[in-house]
């Protein structure tokens, strides 16, 4: 038997060791350097992340590395929810992870100065609409305190900041949580099919490409709210981001990566019913072709690497005081590569 | 040799005298002892006593010892040496969103209950857990009664805590959330359920146990059904029930805060599970290590200010346990 394989686990740096004995192993344990070649990707679920499908299907990443003649090994993740996405970045289990704007800012708020994480491009721009099936409620004043409005994460989710922002514009900044109140915790298929049935507690539903438009399908589902009035107009939606550890150490993947994505960005413009057919096949999903050929050539929808209107979301946050550090301009929290386009 | 002063001793007669005879060989001819045996008397003297020198039995222990004697310093010591142990930890992490360090996070506490914002949590955390915790403890009483007096009852008590004792009450979370809807009732439900079974099978256990004397001192008095419950079974049991009580109230407890971890707010208002929650989604981990320490204190509170009281007047005092 070979000894000094038994005696691996004894041999780590002490900290470790004291860390592991405390129980805290798992909130202590940084993924280490890791040599170029190497990158794992996480994403979520929907049409928000068609970019990566199309990126994961051409095997972009791995094109653009041999181009610098390094062969790269791409890990795809999927994960749901920015706070889940959040602690396996700072753990170091993955390298890029993926979530709306607002949640990217959080982490950048509070990494700024330490990780440093940043932003390296957008997933493009798309609207998030508020839906409600009850038809008095027509704005956002018409809610009660017996309405309910559905989010993927209540009160910190992409969804719900940009309610806080709107909130903030009508009721005041102080009372920017006022709908938090009534908000609740619910996936997005849970929430599509609670407000198509009707019947339960759940009135409202701030959705997200593609189940909006499922409901919007639904007689007795009209809109209230559309990201897009919130930011007065065209806005990112979903983000790519990573530490700067990441960055910095591994120029040539990160460049490899930007690139397969701008290519993608390319390709979906060019074919947008083949770009359709690539996300119900890489995501297995069981939407209808025609369905998913109409959200990818909405005009409202445009997949761009190039970050819109993120700006706002930086500034607002700011001032309601759920970030503390503030941006002179997007650039702070986009990482240089991304300082070329037109982005805001 | 006082027990029997009518022996009469004399000198050379006894086991010295035999000294002087030859050693016997081969065999010994017991015709040859004197049938009259008695001990040899020795010289009665007296021991004069030195005077008492000894000193006191009960000797000053040094100060330090003495300090070190008492069981809440020594928890204290415990205590702040484990927090020296994570100051350093989190000092050497070098990164507070993964491990804030002590003083942060006591920081973090103090600030949440300057605020008001932590105590309002823990208020409406506690709010539930005690109306769940209450409807669970007349249920489980009503069971184990209906078990102890009726042969159905008890059938109907085995069945239903074989059943339902080992199903998490999370996992009942879903079916509640359908039949009360987002809201309060819901938690309740699984509160309930959470605290019923426990409570149930400690008390029946508990019945179970009581002595035949003291059930016959009880018919004696011809205390029947609720009363002879009351009177008789219920004090004797003390010692289980107060166990299932304080199990049914960490069950719950534990069971409420994975509740508001799992579905959130129940309708907006979320109480310590929720506070947990959300600064773990904001990124607010000396937040999140301040919420989890309220949920301690609340713990050690209700034990060492509630039950440990309860058992001082009733088990204690009774003798019926140590």
């Amino acid at each position: 038997m070979d000894l000094s394989l038994t005696a691996g686990p004894f041999k780590r740096p002490k900290l470790n060791a004291i860390a592991a004995a405390l129980g805290l192993a798992g909130a202590l344990s940084s993924g280490g350097a890791q040599a170029e070649g190497k990158i794992s990707i996480a994403q979520q679920f929907g049409i928000g992340y068609l970019i990566l499908d199309v990126v994961q299907q051409q095997k972009l990443i791995e094109k653009h590395g041999k181009e610098q003649g390094l062969d790269i090994k791409v890990d795809w993740n999927s994960i749901s929810g920015a706070t889940a996405m959040n602690e396996a970045l700072l753990a170091g289990a993955l390298d890029v992870v993926s979530a709306g704007v607002p949640p990217m800012l959080t982490i950048w708020d509070r990494t700024k100065g330490k990780q440093n994480v940043k932003a390296i491009a957008s997933l493009g721009s798309m609207p998030n609409y508020l839906l409600s099936n009850k038809t008095d409620v027509k704005t956002l004043n018409d809610f009660t305190d017996k309405d309910r409005i559905a989010v993927p994460a209540a009160g910190v989710g992409f969804q719900s900041r940009t309610l806080q922002i709107e909130t903030a514009k009508l009721f005041g900044n102080d009372n920017f949580k006022k709908f938090d109140n009534i908000s609740v915790s619910l996936p997005h298929p849970d929430a599509t099919s609670a407000l198509i049935a009707g019947g339960s507690e759940i009135s409202a539903h701030f959705s997200s490409p593609p189940f909006q438009y499922q409901e919007l399908e639904n007689p007795n589902v009209h809109k209230v709210l559309s990201s897009y009035d919130v930011l007065g107009g065209q806005a990112t939606f979903n983000v790519l981001y990573t530490t700067q550890k990441f960055h910095d150490e591994n120029p040539k993947t990160y460049k490899a990566f930007y690139d397969a994505l701008a290519e993608a960005e390319k390709i979906i413009k060019a074919d947008k019913p083949a770009a359709a057919k690539t996300y119900i096949e890489v995501e297995k999903s069981k939407l209808p072709l025609p369905l998913v050929e109409k959200i990818v050539s909405d005009p409202e929808i445009d997949f761009t690497v190039v970050p819109q209107r993120t700006f706002i979301y930086a500034e607002k946050l700011h001032e309601l005081g759920v970030l503390k550090n503030k941006a002179d301009s997007w650039k702070d929290f986009f990482f240089e590569e991304a300082h070329g386009g037109a982005g805001s | 040799m006082l027990a029997n002063p009518s022996v009469i001793h004399r000198k050379g007669v006894g086991p010295d005298a035999f000294a002087s005879k030859p050693a016997p060989t081969g065999c010994v001819d017991l015709r040859d002892i004197p049938m009259s045996l008695s001990p040899p008397i020795r010289e009665e003297y007296e021991v004069a006593l030195e005077p008492f020198t000894q000193e006191d039995l009960a000797r000053d222990i040094p100060l330090a010892q003495r300090i070190w004697q008492v069981s809440w310093v020594r928890k204290a010591v415990i205590l702040v040496a484990l927090a020296i142990i994570w100051e350093i930890a989190a000092r050497i992490q070098g990164n507070d969103l993964l491990l804030p360090s002590f003083l942060q996070t006591a920081q973090a506490f103090i600030d949440g209950i300057a605020t008001g914002e932590l105590p309002a949590k823990v208020w409406i955390s506690l709010t539930v857990l005690v109306k769940g915790y209450l409807i669970g403890i007349v249920l489980a009483f009503g069971l184990t009664t209906l078990a102890v007096s009726t042969q159905l009852g008890r059938d109907l008590l085995g069945t239903l805590t074989a059943m339902f004792n080992p199903l998490p009450a999370i996992a009942l979370l879903p079916l509640s959330l359908l039949w009360f809807g987002l809201g309060e009732n819901s938690l309740i439900f699984v509160l309930v359920h959470s605290v019923l079974w426990a409570l149930a099978l400690n008390t029946y256990a508990g019945f179970l146990g009581v002595s035949e004397t003291q059930r016959m001192a009880g018919r004696n008095y011809g205390l029947k059904g609720l009363r002879f419950v009351w009177h008789i079974l219920i004090p004797a049991a003390l010692p289980s029930i107060l166990a299932g009580l304080k199990i049914g109230w960490a069950f719950a407890w534990r069971t409420l805060i994975a509740a508001e971890l799992v579905f959130g707010a129940s309708s907006g208002k979320g109480g310590l599970g929720w506070y947990i929650f959300q600064n773990r989604n904001e990124l607010y981990t000396d937040k999140v290590f301040a919420g989890l320490a309220a949920v301690i204190i609340i713990g050690l509170l209700v034990e060492n200010l509630l039950f440990s009281n309860v058992e001082r007047l009733t088990v204690k005092r009774w003798g019926m346990q140590r």
